[in-house]
């Protein structure tokens, strides 16, 4: 079965981060990220209907000062590139959809796997949600897009631009309930608990 | 008296720092606004931040939202209707949560009360939790109401869960559980009263202090 390979995978990837998050270490978690964008996730066979078998995945780490939210994506972000793929007569993507946010007092780490994408930015109320504020980077040849921001402590609310057109929340993170402008954001909170 | 002098002196220096400081947000605050609104627009949502301000609530929200509308491109009209709405609902997290909440509690609070959780409700969380962050609490349940689950049910186990002594890190966990269920295909609503259960047995004796107020509508 294809999706426990991927559940292996993702299970990796949360012993990797709850490891390089314990030490709250800057350094480890770049070199982390950097050995990340080399690693790909399982191949899963291009089924049209594969999102409604994909396994969520989300964890916090239990560490004082940090939290992590990993997810692989199902629900609207998968639906909406599914979408987007159909309108385009694209492949599903081969790898799933990750987003990680590793919460750091100050330092916020965004990380989003977004396969066969050109560019993503971080839009959310701490860049007065400009698009062209927060390019993110692709780390390789891969498909893994991160950035480090700056956050204060509080309660923001963000989302991530694809291909300078495409809103999407970040998949495993909470969402706000509302959207104003059609819309939804996800929702993070910095300096309660550590940050998730 | 001399020391009279300098304490007032301070007092003095004090206000007129954090005076400067808030002229200082309003003018940054106005320069972004009309920098990316029509000037209707941004003279409508600087008279509410103005406002805002005035009656003690925080206003970068409200800024923020201005922005959200402007970088979606929404017309003018629906920006300065939602910067009004979520205005409102501030005001209303405030009443509910009381005076002395954190800026935190009051834009997750004035969230869930756009999604329909009634005013009420969020005042019977803030009994269950009294003198504690509520700003989890209520971003979990404003994510189970954008995922698809009814309004009175997510606020119902939100509330039974907090009654039952369930931490900020069991709600989280919840989170992810329903998150999980919807996705397998569950029902929302049944996905949500699942993870109550689930946060119920494993927290013993919870369930009898939470009593039989997840099946009730809050």
């Amino acid at each position: 079965m294809r999706d426990r390979d991927e559940n292996e995978w993702l299970e990796h990837l949360r012993a990797e981060y709850r490891s390089a998050g314990s030490g709250r270490d800057a350094t480890s978690r770049e070199r982390l990220l950097e050995r990340l964008a080399h690693e790909s996730a399982p191949r899963r066979r291009a089924n049209p209907f594969g999102w409604l078998a994909r396994q969520p995945l989300s964890v916090q780490g239990a560490v004082a000062c940090a939290a992590l939210v990993l997810a692989a994506a199902g629900g609207i972000g998968a639906l909406r590139r599914l979408d987007r793929d159909a309108m385009r007569g694209a492949r599903v993507p081969a790898a799933p959809a990750l987003a990680v946010h590793a919460g750091f007092p100050g330092t916020i780490t965004f990380a989003l796997r977004a396969p066969q994408v050109t560019t993503v930015a971080l839009v959310g109320d701490f860049n007065s949600w400009d698009p062209r504020a927060t390019p993110m980077r692709r780390q390789g040849q891969g498909d893994l897009w991160t950035a480090q921001v700056e956050l204060s402590d509080g309660l923001h609310s963000y989302a991530y631009v694809i291909d300078g057109a495409d809103w999407q929340p970040d998949p495993g993170a909470p969402l706000t309930a509302e959207a104003p402008f059609g819309r939804r954001s996800s929702i993070i909170v910095v300096g309660e608990q550590g940050s998730f | 008296m001399r020391a009279l002098l300098v304490l007032a002196a301070c007092a003095l220096a004090a206000s007129l720092g954090s005076a400067s400081l808030a002229a200082g947000d309003t003018t940054a605050d106005a320069a972004r606004l009309k920098g990316r609104l029509e000037p209707d627009a941004a003279a409508h949502v600087l008279a509410i931040v103005d406002e805002a301000r005035s009656a003690g609530l925080p206003t970068a929200p409200l800024v923020a939202r201005a922005l959200e509308g402007a970088s979606q491109q929404a017309r003018s009209a629906v920006i300065v209707a939602e910067v009004r709405a979520l205005a409102a609902s501030l005001g209303g997290a405030r009443d509910a949560l009381g005076t002395g909440s954190r800026e935190t509690e009051l834009v997750a609070g004035a969230s869930a009360i756009q999604a329909g959780v009634p005013v009420d409700s969020l005042a019977r969380l803030r009994a269950s939790r009294p003198g504690e962050s509520l700003t989890i609490s209520l971003v979990v349940l404003c994510d189970l109401v954008a995922r698809g689950v009814p309004q009175g049910t997510a606020t119902g186990a939100i509330l039974s869960a907090v009654r039952a002594g369930g931490t900020d890190r069991d709600l989280l966990r919840m989170r992810e559980h329903v998150h999980a269920q919807i996705q397998h295909g569950q029902a929302p609503a049944g996905a949500a009263q699942k993870g109550l259960r689930e946060l119920l047995e494993r927290r013993p004796g919870a369930r009898e202090q939470a009593g039989g107020s997840a099946r009730r509508t809050p």
